[in-house]
């Protein structure tokens, strides 16, 4: 047992974990061998709040509509067609996906244009806006696909049953939807709704690209504050990481504990 | 065919996404608000040969990370994961999970807390900084897939070779290895997808010696210029949609995408 555990923490101490652990040893030490002190108002400020919100919204809509898709799926299998696409859609990389989001949604993308009659140039702001809504439209967009699959992968034939029960005893979509399949792929949700939130709330290509200059993502402002020549933003920029880092953390043991009671 | 509907429509959303791209890259200038610009056919390569030139660069210092990564995960997380699969401890199997943390922490954690150590170490700069960064966050995508795909095969046929007078190592070359091409070629992918993926890391560790695909994206995306971004665009996520089109008719890569 003993020599089992020994091997086990050579083989990780020999594999990339240790310059990972390197990296987060060198970053905690960074954080307090920091000689001036960080303010809670700047370290809580409105850019932490939106970054928040954004990511919570972005899960939310994610999750929700991802969900729908699946259960679409239960009453019409998906065709190899849309899986292929929702494929690509998954693994397109992020730096790419937002710029077809910028092309799109920009204030001379392809929406402004199509709308060009009703709406003005200057009526259009879906990027780089105030209220981050290019940067929900993206992760919206990218991840309720991985949401579907995810979910439609797990589908069992008694999923499928209980939605006919549910339809025969003269239940709307809807209330099946929301009565029945929630219900059943409840765990499943919540575990892709901490992975989504946590991914989101890290996330540094697409807010970069989509966001305002003010507020500003969290990750997109840590960066910023760790390239700053004031050194008391890179020991802000050092604290923001350490958020992130704890929200992982705590993110990490949740999935791990309902993974855990899935078993 | 009701059923379906809703995915059919965000089938068609998403190809509208990828399909403008094409039309942005034909068109030079596209005045606003035209949809469709009056120059869509007077698209030259000749104009473009530079950006080729600087794409094609980008995409081979992308391609010896992208082998560096996988070279360097292949070789650490096989032991790793024929170690987990063989014991079948539930201890270590607990402590395992631990293994994949780094799928849920932002990249750039990991990266800031070794820019200090890279400057000492003289990395800051090199491939082989990108490398072990890109290594250490990217490593989980080859570890699950040769794990399970081992722990599926409970090691039967190993105990075959066994039985019939070879080796360990003989077998290990010779049988286990072969198994692991499938589960191996999927971890490449996922971080075929994850390093080409990487901007924040490459840019932080590579201090601007280094230009990756992402890198050289960038500032194009930020330009004005529409027409040549989206070139590079398009060449950035050709490899990677061409790849998804060849794996996906493959049942393992589905199975292997389910767990």
């Amino acid at each position: 047992m003993t020599k089992n555990l020994i091997v086990f923490l050579l083989l990780v101490l020999l594999s990339p974990c240790l310059v990972f652990l390197f990296g987060l040893y060198d970053l905690f030490v960074q954080v307090f061998s920091s000689e001036g002190l960080i303010s809670i108002q700047n370290l809580f400020n409105q850019e932490l709040l939106f970054s928040v919100i954004i990511s919570l919204l972005v899960t939310i809509l994610s999750s929700y509509l991802g969900a729908f898709i699946s259960f679409k799926f239960l009453s019409k299998k998906k065709t190899s067609f849309i899986t292929k696409v929702f494929n690509i859609v998954i693994f397109l990389p992020h730096i790419a996906f937002a710029y077809l989001v910028y092309l799109m949604f920009s204030s001379t993308g392809l929406v402004a244009r199509a709308f060009y009659p009703l709406l003005d140039e200057a009526q259009i702001f879906l990027v780089n806006d105030y209220y981050g809504v290019g940067i929900v439209l993206h992760y919206v967009f990218k991840e309720l696909v991985f949401v579907a699959l995810f979910f439609s992968a797990s589908h069992r034939l008694e999923d499928k049953n209980f939605m006919r029960n549910a339809l025969s005893l003269g239940a709307s979509k809807a209330q099946a939807f929301h009565r029945v399949y929630l219900p059943i792929k409840k765990r499943s949700l919540f575990v892709i709704s901490i992975i989504l939130f946590s991914y989101t709330l890290g996330g540094y290509e697409a807010p970069y690209l989509l966001g305002a200059n003010y507020p500003k993502f969290l990750s997109v402002r840590l960066f910023e504050n760790f390239q700053s020549i004031d050194e008391s933003l890179n020991i802000l920029s050092s604290y923001q990481a350490l958020i992130l880092f704890f929200c992982a953390v705590v993110f990490s043991i949740i999935t791990f504990m309902v993974m855990e009671r899935k078993k | 065919m009701k059923g379906a509907k809703a995915s059919y429509f965000l089938c068609f959303f998403y190809l509208l996404l990828i399909g403008q791209l094409v039309l942005w890259a034909l068109s030079p200038r596209l005045v606003y608000p035209n949809i469709i610009s009056d120059e869509l056919f007077s698209f030259s390569f000749g104009e473009y040969t530079g950006l080729f030139m600087e794409l094609l660069m980008g995409f081979k210092e992308s391609l010896q990370i992208l082998l560096g990564v996988i070279l360097v995960n292949f070789c650490t997380m096989t032991p790793i994961a024929y170690f987990l699969a063989k014991k079948d401890d539930p201890l270590l199997n607990k402590l395992s999970l631990l293994l994949y943390f780094p799928l849920m922490a932002p990249a750039l954690l990991p990266a800031l807390g070794l820019y200090d150590i890279f400057i000492d170490l003289d990395f800051l700069g090199t491939k082989l900084g990108i490398i072990l960064v890109q290594a250490s966050f990217l490593y989980p995508y080859m570890l699950r897939p040769i794990e399970i795909s081992l722990r599926e095969s409970n090691f039967k046929y190993e105990r075959v070779a066994y039985d019939i007078g070879e080796g360990r190592i003989r077998t290990f070359f010779l049988v286990t290895l072969p198994k692991l091409i499938k589960p191996v070629s999927f971890g490449m992918f996922l971080t075929l997808v994850g390093s080409f993926n990487d901007y924040i890391v490459t840019f932080l560790i590579g201090d601007t010696q280094v230009k990756t695909l992402p890198i050289i994206l960038y500032p194009l995306m930020l330009s004005d210029n529409r027409s040549s971004s989206s070139i590079a665009v398009i060449m950035y996520c050709i490899p990677i949609i061409l790849l998804v089109l060849l794996f996906s008719r493959s049942k393992r890569f589905q199975k292997n995408a389910k767990s």
